[in-house]
């Protein structure tokens, strides 16, 4: 069954759209990827959605509602969350302090002692201003605050960003993790062969359009277009190298 | 702040010799004022950059500041309080009023750091200042949240105006006059924490005064901002102020 619907959806910050006419469909509990070159729109496709554009127009149905129509603040409460790419806590605020007030704002008080109970670390940092986290700690965080209201979809903007290849396979862990929990995952990624390797499905931008979809397996298979759009495959290492 | 010593004297001639009810009717007029201001102008700059805000605040003050004088002329008010014997500490002689002052600065301080950090409000205050999309993308509804913060800006600055009031002649020019001072206040603490805006009006307000022993009061300023150039070269980001990357 699918939870969220995007038709026809054009955005951007001016006059001219970033993306223009992308359809996509999400699955519950399922983990869809947005792969693309670089100012392909594919973090453009999540902010049209949560309403942090200027200039959008389509159609984006999430359960039922019509998210465009809402105001940015009421979308949270209809059980989508989002994690942008960096500014993804509030730094200034403590570790207790950001999932306090999330939980204050969606009517779950008692969601911070399950947070603490599914990120430990959180629960021992839980003093610690979040801009004095690292970078494993502040995603984990992010995480938390996207979880915390009980949503059904979660957009993810390029949780690996910034992150070194060690913990970036952690993330990735943290986002399939999402998945058993029964959260679908939207999910925006640079590092779109590590992601769409345990993705369900996939959609691959370029010069803000669909080029391409399938499932994970499918798009990865296609060796030319993936080695188009999704960079080459990285070489194994050799002794002598 | 002009505006709440101005209402506090007419309080006096017009309704009460209390100055307590002079400062509650200062603080309802200001948050009038300030409720209004913020519907009219600085809603419609919402998302706008900061020199834009500032910009505007200056010109509201002008607006206020000649509307006061349009009313008031340019006469010298005093508000009005009872005469008391001031009191010996150790041979150092304080007037009651001077700790009723710093008593009533020290208590809406106190209040204005526990609502930051103790209530839901506060907290969505604070989250709307450090990430206004991440805010918003949180569900917190900014334009409610900020209706609460104009009018405590409204209440403290009406409560500084009378506080101020208390202890110099009204003059159209009462608030004006401080205003770089305070700006100067506020960068040396660090912009964007409120804690250092504290630190940094107690130290720059020390500082001037010990000037005035040193090189005499004309020249208390230039040693006040010699005070405040060292410090920002040592530390430009203020005292308590955070190093924020812009990309």
């Amino acid at each position: 069954m699918s939870i969220l619907t995007i038709k026809n959806l054009s955005a951007g910050y001016s006059e001219t759209y970033i993306v223009s006419n992308i359809d996509m469909v999400v699955h519950e509990n399922e983990i869809v990827t947005i792969a693309g070159t670089n100012g392909a729109g594919k973090s453009t496709v999540l902010k049209a959605v949560m309403g942090l554009l200027p200039r959008v127009e389509g159609s984006a149905v999430f359960l039922g509602t019509e998210l465009l129509r809402q105001p940015t603040e009421d979308r949270i409460r209809s059980g989508i969350t989002y994690v942008p790419q960096v500014a993804n806590v509030f730094g200034s605020m403590t570790v207790y302090e950001n999932l306090q007030l999330t939980g204050e704002i969606c009517g779950r008080p008692q969601g911070v002692r399950e947070m603490f109970e599914l990120f430990p670390v959180l629960a021992e940092r839980r003093g610690t201003y979040a801009e004095s986290l690292s970078g494993g700690e502040r995603q984990q965080l992010a995480f938390a605050r996207a979880l915390l209201p009980r949503p059904k979809l979660i957009l993810l903007d390029e949780p690996s960003a910034a992150l070194s290849p060690a913990l970036t396979g952690q993330v990735f862990e943290e986002v399939k993790r999402l998945k058993t929990m029964g959260v679908a995952v939207l999910m925006v990624e640079q590092r779109a062969r590590q992601a769409l390797a345990f993705s369900d499905r996939g959609y691959i931008l370029d010069a803000g359009k669909i080029v391409l979809s399938g499932t994970g397996a499918d798009l990865l298979g296609n060796e030319e277009m993936a080695e188009l759009y999704l960079g080459r495959h990285p070489q194994p290492q050799t002794a002598d190298a | 702040m002009t505006l709440g010593a101005y209402t506090a004297v007419a309080s006096q001639a017009f309704f009460s010799g209390s100055v307590l009810i002079a400062a509650l009717n200062a603080m309802v007029v200001t948050v009038a004022v300030s409720l209004f201001f913020y519907f009219w102008v600085f809603r419609r700059l919402t998302g706008r950059s900061h020199i834009s805000l500032l910009i505007s605040s200056i010109g509201i003050a002008f607006v206020v500041r000649c509307t006061i004088t349009f009313f008031a002329g340019y006469d010298q008010y005093m508000i009005q309080t009872p005469i008391t014997r001031a009191w010996n500490f150790g041979g150092v002689r304080i007037l009651p009023t001077d700790l009723y002052v710093v008593a009533a600065a020290l208590v809406a301080l106190i209040g204005a750091f526990s609502l930051l950090h103790l209530t839901p409000t506060g907290r969505k205050m604070r989250a709307l200042a450090d990430n206004g999309d991440l805010a918003a993308t949180s569900g917190i509804r900014e334009k409610s949240v900020m209706l609460v913060l104009w009018m405590l800006t409204g209440a403290f600055c009406g409560l500084a105006g009378v506080l101020l009031g208390l202890k110099a002649v009204v003059v159209p020019e009462l608030g004006f006059e401080l205003l770089i001072l305070m700006f100067a206040a506020v960068i040396l603490g660090g912009i964007g924490s409120p804690v250092g805006a504290v630190i940094g009006a107690l130290i720059f307000g020390i500082a001037q005064e010990w000037a005035s022993l040193l090189v005499g009061p004309p020249y208390k300023i230039v040693l006040a901002f010699i005070v405040l150039l060292t410090v920002l070269l040592l530390r430009p980001q203020g005292i308590l102020g955070r190093i924020v990357a812009v990309r």
